[in-house]
């Protein structure tokens, strides 16, 4: 064999991807514009990592709750049928798995929405100590509202998702999507006002 | 009533909003494991398994390496209070919720891991269909079940003969740790771990990779001649796009 195998010469990881597409699986595809689960996964790994991360999983599950949402997502892709987009359906998907460890963890006990961790480590080092603080400081707050209304609160103001969408992903309607909303950006408000007086 | 958030509040929010997220060695064991699990119900869905698994595992080194360039200029700081983690390529031992695809034959030297379903009964729009929980596929499960435990002809080193797919798993492994200690300022590391799996496969598939990681590491060490030299060794096949682009951020960037 030669030092030069050739192997860099088809290295693409669409191919593998490519592998994937749910024709694979047997399903008879509806017409549904669908992107391969490669360009999927690119497009939406960060967001939904922090999503998660806002949603109170614990950072050291956060790696664990990504990867099975893209496991379901995979798994239920060729199930997709556009009813929503793409985005909304996948956020769907990771509150669910959100939901799923938070209560596994409050199984064990051992709940504990903020990792005691994320203040000093894994962070980029362009990432201020102020920044740092920051999000901790929004988790924090995060944590003191009620699980809907943090939800609606997160999908709406980091994830920018549209009322009618949170209510696809919550299975709510939209006024109680927007009842949460203003209730969320309330107790928000009183929230930040009490860490103006704390200082 | 005011619905709207103050001016403070809002201040906050908008400083936190793109803080977070999967740092670079997070993200790269993430999408090596997201790719594996997926990868590997690819493979059950064709035939062939081992022969699939060992394009798959090339693919996903490189996947690694393309996560890892993609995200680039994100240097992590070292994790200090996590425990050092084992060699073994812990994303594949992670349960896999559910597939569509029976699950492969369980072998009796399979992980104790009990797969832990993800609770999908609230699941909305997407219709879920009830499927059969596949057991998690160590890399090692990609072996031929054909190829003996041990060589029938006693050699001096390995106990038994490595497959391609063997090789691959190990590199992946080994690119990932030499990553990860490169990202988080143990160069030292990087280099052996890189070293020895290069020098382990010399022909394997991501010689070019382990090969670039050395480079840095060697960089970092404040070894550029070693790391030019090195770069001058690489045969011109090895210098994909992804790792010139890596190669041009070292010291021995020509």
């Amino acid at each position: 064999m030669t030092g030069g195998n050739g192997i860099g010469a088809h290295r693409p990881l669409s191919l593998v991807m490519t592998v994937l597409v749910p024709s694979a699986v047997g399903h008879t595809l509806p017409a549904v514009a669908r992107p391969d689960f490669e360009t999927l996964y690119d497009a939406h790994v960060d967001a939904l990592w922090r999503f998660l991360e806002r949603l109170g999983v614990p950072e050291r599950h956060l790696d664990d709750a990504t990867q099975d949402t893209f496991l379901i997502a995979h798994r239920q892709l060729a199930s997709f049928r556009g009813a929503s987009s793409l985005n909304t359906w996948l956020h769907g998907i990771a509150l669910r798995v959100a939901k799923d460890y938070r209560r596994r963890e409050a199984r064990k006990g051992g709940w504990q929405p903020l990792s005691p961790r994320l203040l000093d480590e894994g962070r980029a080092p362009d990432e201020s100590a102020a920044q740092r603080q920051q999000l901790t400081q929004v988790l924090k707050l995060l944590e003191q509202l009620d699980d809907a209304q943090r939800t609606a609160f997160v999908l709406v103001e980091f994830q920018g998702l549209t009322a009618p969408e949170v209510a696809e992903v919550t299975e709510s309607n939209v006024n109680t999507v927007s009842t949460r909303l203003r209730a969320a950006r309330l107790r928000f408000n009183e929230l930040v006002a009490g860490l103006g007086e704390g200082r | 009533m005011n619905d709207e958030l103050s001016r403070n509040a809002r201040t906050l929010l908008d400083a936190a909003r793109h803080q977070g997220g999967p740092t670079t060695a997070q993200k790269a064991k993430l999408t090596v494991a997201v790719m594996t699990a997926t990868a590997g119900t690819a493979a059950a869905m064709t035939t062939g398994a081992a022969a699939t698994g060992t394009s798959v595992l090339k693919l996903l080194g490189a996947g690694l390496l393309a996560t890892f360039v993609g995200v680039s200029g994100t240097v992590l700081l070292k994790k200090a209070s996590e425990p050092p983690r084992a060699p073994a390529p812990t994303v594949v031992a992670r349960s896999v919720p559910t597939t569509v695809v029976a699950p492969p034959p369980v072998s009796p030297e399979q992980p104790s891991v009990e797969p832990q379903p993800i609770v999908v009964d609230e699941a909305p729009a997407p219709t879920v269909q009830p499927a059969p929980v596949a057991a998690p596929r160590p890399l090692q499960a990609e072996r031929s079940p054909a190829e003996p435990a041990t060589p029938e002809v006693p050699a001096p080193a390995p106990t038994r003969h490595a497959t391609p797919s063997d090789t691959t798993a190990a590199e992946v492994t080994a690119l990932g740790a030499a990553l990860e200690a490169i990202e988080e300022g143990r160069p030292l590391e990087a280099l052996q771990t890189a070293r020895t799996a290069r020098r382990a496969a010399p022909n394997g598939a991501l010689r070019p990779e382990l090969t670039v990681i050395e480079i840095e590491a060697l960089c970092a060490l404040q070894r550029k001649e070693e790391a030019s030299e090195l770069a001058a060794s690489m045969p011109e096949s090895d210098r994909t796009s992804l790792v010139v682009q890596r190669l041009r951020r070292t010291c021995a960037a020509r």
